[in-house]
């Protein structure tokens, strides 16, 4: 008897997204689609908040412009739509900036519900301007002064609050383990003191590169406090493809990078692996996998091109979005293979060029 | 040493190059339609000192007086034709021939679904869009194609399914509907080789490509993002390497519709579907 038919191997019959030669080599680069087994879709009425990285506000612009029903709960006073991008308005579904941590996430929830209050007040720009240590860059122009940067905190922190009750999905990219904090009270500020304003100060901020444990565990802290308040809430998480523009670490960036990539990609594997409300989407692997060569990434190979983000759009929109959403139109097609059209013979000209 | 013709389309040069880059063991020469036509006499005399031809069979009522059947071993062979980077391009008939415009006989099925409509150049460029070519159903050609292409290679005995994975790597592999850039030619030519029996022998130092100079379509860029290539709006006309802007494109279009009586223009017929459609959508 043939052994093979006696005792199939355990990857007899396996589907094919299993295989590297026939889902990832087999096909061409564009069309490679990791997506599997999505655990819920999305349907054009379901609210869909968004924080992360830098990365996700591709996943925010992409969400808005394709028809979902995009929750903004901090909207911009009235101002022209370009001033209202540069103060951050719509950027994200409240102007928090870009969420690089985890434990940044888990602070920014705790703070909206009222069971964290950070004991730090707004750093003084050179210009004499104010920020918000949390969130620096939200508004260009700064504040004029401390008082209004702390008011514009506590509007801002309602703003977050709604987000999180009346979001139906809630998309989340993971971008960074490295971190400044205050030593104090642990408060992650979104960059490194003295970069866009206050002092960097030993005695006061730390930097911290957190483990997979300490990721983990505030990711996993923030999705049982996000489920207790929402509980129809689905939770998408994300991956940043873009590597560290700099590491504190005495080592190069690029170690930096893949230590980073790493641990954030192992933690969002243990919550979908803890909770089944919450899945995974691959954006990471399609823009960083071998397939794509790198060719989705800008000449500063950091940055993720067009190309790319259409690619993880695509995937997204083809796995995630309601079945019930329009179909897309498809061409008439002929009934026959453009017989004609390939009978058609360029004029001597082309002819004569073609052979030059 | 063996001697093999090639004869082809637009084709011809490229292919003859890239076969003979790869195979020291034969040697190869291409002639096209107008080449047989500047000196039919000359080179009925050439046709009969080879010893196997390459026809794509189409080419031959263009050459009715080509003597080529002197060569004693015929081999078909298929053209390198796919429309997923150009679902746009059509070819219309201007009383039963093939109508020029500004690159070629290429038209462009919105622009001309818009002239038949009334709109004018300029109204007709904003519906350039990706939220239009998506009604168009010009996002999702690729895989039909594709699977064409393959097997219509297949049908000559050639394979050609390992390379294709490869071709819009980079960039678009195609210039327009019927002209490739020369790696696809280059690996057609390995193909070619293989079934008859002969090693390719491949390198990097590919011959030059031959239709970069040709009458070149645009590549829309919201088509060339769902294709995973950079695109935009740059047409040129044959052995002119000015870009030539989509308005400049349009406006040349309706130029030329505009000094043909409507009644003798007709879209071929795999087109006409395509064209009605879009009217449907203005």
């Amino acid at each position: 008897m043939d052994r093979s038919e006696s005792s199939p191997h355990p990857y007899h019959a396996l589907p094919e997204y299993q295989f590297w030669n026939r889902s990832i080599s087999a096909v061409e680069a564009h069309l490679v689609d990791p997506v599997t087994r999505p655990r819920f879709t999305i349907s054009k009425e379901a609210r869909v908040a968004t924080a992360g990285s830098c990365f996700a506000q591709h996943i925010s612009r992409s969400i808005s412009r394709s028809g979902f029903n995009y929750l903004v709960t901090e909207t911009a006073p009235d101002m022209p739509t370009d001033e209202a991008s540069a103060s951050s308005y719509g950027v994200f579904s409240a102007r928090y900036g870009n969420i690089y941590t985890t434990v940044q996430l888990l602070q920014l929830f705790d703070e909206a519900f009222g069971t964290r209050c950070p004991d730090i007040e707004p750093w003084q720009r050179p210009d004499g301007r104010f920020i918000d240590p949390v969130r620096q860059q939200v508004e260009p122009q700064g504040f004029g002064t401390s008082m209004a940067a702390k008011q514009d905190r506590a509007r801002h922190l309602a703003c977050v609050k709604r987000m999180f009750l009346e979001a139906d999905i809630f998309v989340f990219t993971l971008g960074l383990t490295e971190a400044w904090r205050f030593r104090t009270d642990g408060t992650v500020v979104s960059s490194a003191p003295g970069v866009v304003g206050g002092q960097f100060d030993p005695a006061v901020h730390e930097f911290v590169n957190f483990s997979v444990e300490e990721t983990y565990c505030a990711l996993e802290e923030f999705l049982v406090k996000f489920r207790k308040v929402n509980p129809a809430a689905k939770v998408l998480l994300t991956v940043s493809p873009v590597p560290l523009i700099a590491t504190y670490e005495d080592r190069s960036v690029l170690l930096s990078t893949t230590y980073s990539k790493s641990v954030l990609r192992v933690a969002a594997e243990k919550a979908i692996s803890s909770f089944d409300w919450v899945d995974y989407f691959p954006s990471y692997e399609i823009i960083t996998g071998s397939f794509s060569g790198g060719l989705y990434y800008e000449q500063n190979q950091r940055d993720v091109n067009s190309l790319g983000v259409a690619h993880a759009i695509r995937c997204f929109m083809q796995n995630y979005a309601d079945a019930a959403s329009d179909p897309r139109p498809l061409m008439p097609r002929p009934d026959h293979d453009y017989a004609l059209s390939k009978s058609v013979m360029c004029d001597e000209e082309m002819l004569d060029m073609a052979r030059g | 040493m063996q001697r093999w013709l090639v004869v082809s389309n637009c084709q011809t040069a490229g292919l003859a190059n890239c076969i003979q880059s790869q195979t020291s063991d034969v040697s190869v020469f291409g002639l096209d339609t107008a080449m047989f036509k500047s000196k039919p006499w000359r080179m009925n005399a050439m046709i009969a000192k080879f010893d196997k031809l390459f026809l794509y069979e189409h080419v031959r009522p263009e050459i009715p007086k080509a003597k080529l059947d002197k060569v004693p071993v015929h081999v078909g062979v298929p053209i390198i034709t796919f429309r997923a980077y150009h679902p746009d391009l059509i070819y219309i008939f201007n009383r039963e021939k093939p109508l020029s415009g500004p690159i070629g006989h290429y038209h462009s099925a919105i622009a001309f679904a818009c002239y038949r409509k009334g709109i004018s150049p300029s109204d007709a460029v904003s519906y350039f869009t990706g939220t239009f070519y998506e009604k168009c159903g010009y996002f999702d050609l690729w895989e039909p194609e594709r699977d064409r292409v393959i097997r219509e290679f297949g049908a000559f005995g050639l394979d050609i399914h390992p390379y294709f994975r490869d071709w819009g790597r980079k960039n678009a592999f195609m210039y327009s509907y019927n002209h490739p850039r020369i790696q696809p030619i280059y690996d057609m030519a390995s193909a070619l080789l293989k079934s008859q029996g002969y090693a390719a022998k491949r390198s990097d130092a590919v011959p030059h490509d031959n239709l970069a100079n040709s009458a070149i379509f645009a590549v829309y860029p919201e088509v060339g993002e769902v294709l995973g290539v950079r695109g935009q709006y740059e047409f040129r006309s044959v052995g002119n390497y000015r870009p030539m802007s989509l308005s400049e494109y349009v406006a040349g279009c309706y130029e030329a519709y505009q000094s043909i009586p409507g009644e003798s223009m007709r879209p071929f017929p795999e087109f006409a579907g395509q064209v009605d459609h879009i009217m449907t959508l203005l």
